[in-house]
């Protein structure tokens, strides 16, 4: 009769902490965000437990869609606001879903017991940068806009947007 | 590339008219341009909630399998077909007990009906073996049901296939376990009792199908055959669609700042276009020791070095350990960020089995700086080790061959035919051309007549031996532990080894997985050969083969490849008929035929106690046609077992 001569160590898909923990806070900023409107913070909240539910049980789909929800949370916050406090409020939201499908990804691949502290940090502060620095100038942009007269102008803007995220693909 | 450029000719052109109009106001004005931004405010805007619609449909890049390296592929767990059996017992049951259905029809054999014969089959023989009793006897008191006192394991057999239904069966969302099969369990646990084996507590319910290996279901170890390739992570895509409805939800609700989101998007997306996930590295792997014995820790240092001009921002890697190798602590997977000549290294320690063990590949994924997209392919390890020999040595020490009648000494086997030799077998007419000292003179004398003495020609034994690598004999007591065939090329070495030693020529050859066949020859190079063959993967390998093997098929291409008179030794687990068969059929062919049987059931479960039971029950039939069987326990080394067989 065989047995086991010891018990060896089983792949087991983890949950990297720091995107994780960037992910909750991010979700929390939202909640302040949005907290003074209440049609908004319940969108936001039943948002923010799916991104959890998301998480917790390795669904993308209810990542994705919980990210909508904080999405859809913001615009309403901001739908009588100013386009700056849209802006501002959207970071989290991105910051939110990218670094929670990071951790994703990397705890299918890596597993739970490998170090990723190192590889969460580098990709954390390089869409923090990319994204502000993608706002940076879009707000620029619609600071040079504003007040515009010609309503052709901001259709032929938008034909711009539509066009490359087309090509960017 | 086309497909790419009109879009961005078209945003150019956009951009440049709409800031061409911001600084000439005056060119907007009037009815034509404000009615032209209308539809295309419109347009573009319905446009986008198409395209985004379109990509939310479109599906990702298929994920890739990625191997896991910290374990060895899952086999099945001997039993493994009786717990289905009970299983699928539980489900007809059930499913009659919802349908109000009766309970067998007029089908061939249901598997209840399975069930009950094969327990009949081996409680006849635990009966025979421990009390002595015929068949019939045995039967009877099956039947009678005074062979045990556990009056559930006794009503097995006594009464009847079709125990009544206890009510919560019938009721909704409650699974009782059905009386057939409780009955089945406590059969088992009592025969295996009986055996005195280290029987499962008769209270234990059956563990669940699942966690029993599905042989090769899950496919290939390591693969790499797609590789390597460029994949989108689906991120970009699903920036996109929200670019799309942002921008056009932004425009109609007139939200400004909704279509200002669009630069995160922009920003996202065009950071995925610029940077190319590579990763251009060295890696090397250590370890420590190079030749462990079984069972030994191995510590595997692998550090890998960015060697070219460019930071490597996400980089993971599984290092290719080796199918017959588990892990035992750390991680074979390491991640990090890396900038141009600098080098990170990890550790992790594998538990040494039997074997030559050659490390597969390293798979790299290698992400861009947004985590957009990522490359999967393999590195090869430019310096260091890349196999780890264990066990497989040669024995110094002496004791018995296989069998006893697989003989030591050259001379000493009979080989049935007549010639030249010492001891005398018969007197027949001369023929002309016969050798003058073989004339028998005295019968010359008295006869007149000329006679030739024939004497039994010696001839030196011959031994093929055989590893029984069938798909069905890939079997472990759990499902990540060294399968059967593994240990079987092991004892095979160590026989070969030995027969060696004495001068016997050894042949090996496999049934099944792969098509390894080295006749039966002496000599160091062979040796070595069989060594290698044995101890490698090609022949006996760790992952199982796809297709089942034909007994009468692969016992004529063993028959046509033996000389007659060449021993066989049969190493197989003895887990299933065909293995019976095997041998049966291998003695019918003329050969006389021993077998070396690794044991890999586990009694303490339930199926492995009815694993356990056929085994004993193939074993002695073997044993009762005269094929001597020897019963080895693969955790002690198979020498051992062979110096017991030649005490006894």
């Amino acid at each position: 009769m065989a047995r086991p001569s010891e018990r060896d160590r089983r792949f087991e898909p983890g949950l990297p902490r720091f995107s994780t923990g960037v992910s909750a806070v991010s979700v929390l900023a939202v909640f302040g965000f949005v907290a003074s409107d209440p049609v908004s913070l319940a969108f936001a909240v039943v948002g923010g437990l799916a991104v959890g539910v998301g998480l917790l049980r390795r669904i993308e789909f209810a990542l994705t869609a919980g990210v909508g929800g904080l999405f859809v949370a913001v615009l309403q916050a901001g739908a009588d606001g100013s386009p700056e406090w849209v802006l501002g409020a959207t970071v989290p939201v991105v910051l939110a879903w990218v670094t929670a499908r990071h951790a994703l990804r990397l705890g299918a691949q890596v597993g739970s017991v490998a170090s990723t502290l190192r590889v969460e940090l580098v990709h954390t502060v390089s869409v923090v940068v990319l994204v502000t620095a993608g706002g940076g100038i879009g707000y620029l942009v619609y600071r040079s806009v504003t007040g515009t007269p010609s309503p052709l102008a901001l259709g032929l803007l938008l034909l711009a947007v539509v066009a490359f995220t087309l090509s960017l693909r | 590339m086309r497909r790419r450029r009109i879009p961005t000719i078209v945003g150019l052109l956009a951009i440049s008219a709409g800031v061409l109009l911001l600084a000439l106001p005056e060119l907007g004005g009037g009815l034509l341009p404000r009615v032209a931004a209308t539809l295309l405010t419109v347009g573009v805007g319905a446009a986008a909630v198409v395209l985004a619609a379109r990509e939310l449909f479109d599906s990702d890049d298929p994920e890739l399998r990625l191997p896991t390296p910290e374990s060895r592929p899952q086999y099945r767990v001997p039993g493994a077909a009786f717990a289905e059996r009970l299983d699928r017992i539980s489900t007809v049951g059930r499913r009659a007990a919802d349908d109000a259905d009766e309970w067998d029809g007029a089908r061939e054999r249901t598997p209840r009906e399975r069930v009950y014969a094969s327990l009949h089959e081996l409680g006849v023989d635990v009966l025979g073996r421990t009390d002595g009793d015929t068949p019939g006897a045995a039967a009877d008191r099956l039947a009678g049901g005074e062979w045990t006192a556990d009056e559930t394991a006794a009503a097995f057999f006594a009464d009847g296939l079709c125990p009544p239904l206890p009510r919560r069966a019938s009721l909704p969302l409650v699974r009782p376990e059905l009386p057939m099969v409780e009955r089945a369990r406590h059969a088992v646990a009592e025969l295996a009792e009986r055996l005195s084996t280290d029987a499962p507590d008769s209270a234990s319910r059956l563990a669940p199908v699942e966690t029993m290996g599905d042989g090769a279901a899950q496919g290939e170890y390591w693969p790499t055959a797609e590789l390597p390739r460029t994949r989108s992570t689906g991120r970009t895509r699903r920036v996109a669609v929200a670019v799309l409805l942002a921008s056009a939800g932004g425009v109609v609700m007139g939200v400004p700042g909704a279509v200002l989101t669009a630069a995160f998007g922009i920003a996202l997306a065009g950071a995925a276009r610029i940077w190319e996930p590579t990763a251009d590295i060295e890696l090397t792997r250590t370890l420590e020791p190079r030749t462990p014995t079984p069972g030994a820790t191995v510590e595997v240092t692998v550090t890998v070095r960015n060697v070219g001009e460019t930071t490597i921002p996400d980089l993971r890697l599984l290092d290719g350990v080796p199918a017959g190798l588990s892990v035992r602590s750390g991680s074979p997977r390491l991640t990090t960020a890396l900038r141009p000549g600098t080098e990170r290294s990890f550790t992790y320690a594998l538990t040494a089995v039997p074997g030559t063990h050659a490390f597969e590949s390293p798979l790299v994924i290698a992400g861009d700086f947004a985590g957009a997209r990522e490359t999967v392919r393999t590195v090869a390890v430019t310096d260091g080790h890349d196999s780890l020999a264990c066990g497989f040595e040669r024995r110094s020490d002496d004791a018995s061959s296989p069998r006893e009648q697989a003989t030591q000494m050259p001379g000493q086997q009979k080989a049935g035919v007549t010639g030249s030799g010492v001891e005398f077998d018969s007197l027949r007419a001369y023929r002309p051309g016969d050798p003058a000292s073989r004339i028998d003179w005295h019968h010359r004398a008295k006869t007149g007549d000329l006679a030739t003495v024939e004497f039994q020609e010696p001839r030196q034994p011959r031994v093929a031996v055989v590893v029984d690598a069938r798909r069905a004999a890939y079997v472990a007591a759990t499902p990540g532990n060294v399968p059967a065939p593994r240990h079987g090329a092991s004892a095979a070495y160590s026989v070969a080894d030995r027969l060696l030693d004495d001068g016997v020529p050894v042949g090996i050859g496999t049934v099944g997985a792969g098509d390894c066949w080295l006749p039966a020859t002496t000599g160091e190079a062979h040796r070595e050969a069989i060594r290698t063959r044995l101890a490698g993967d090609a022949a006996v390998p760790w992952t199982p083969p796809e297709e089942s093997t034909q007994i009468r098929e692969a016992v004529d291409d063993l028959t046509a490849r033996l000389d007659p008179d060449v021993q066989v030794v049969v190493v197989s687990p003895l887990c299933d008929d065909d293995g019976v068969d095997l041998v049966r059929q291998l003695e019918g062919a003329g050969h006389g035929v021993s077998v070396v049987s690794p044991d890999c059931t586990d009694p303490s479960t339930v199926a492995g106690a009815y694993a356990h039971l056929a085994r004993e029950n193939r074993l002695s039939t073997l044993r009762g046609h005269d094929i001597p069987v020897r019963d080895w326990d693969p955790t002690t080394p198979l020498r051992e077992v062979q110096a017991r067989g030649a005490a006894v």
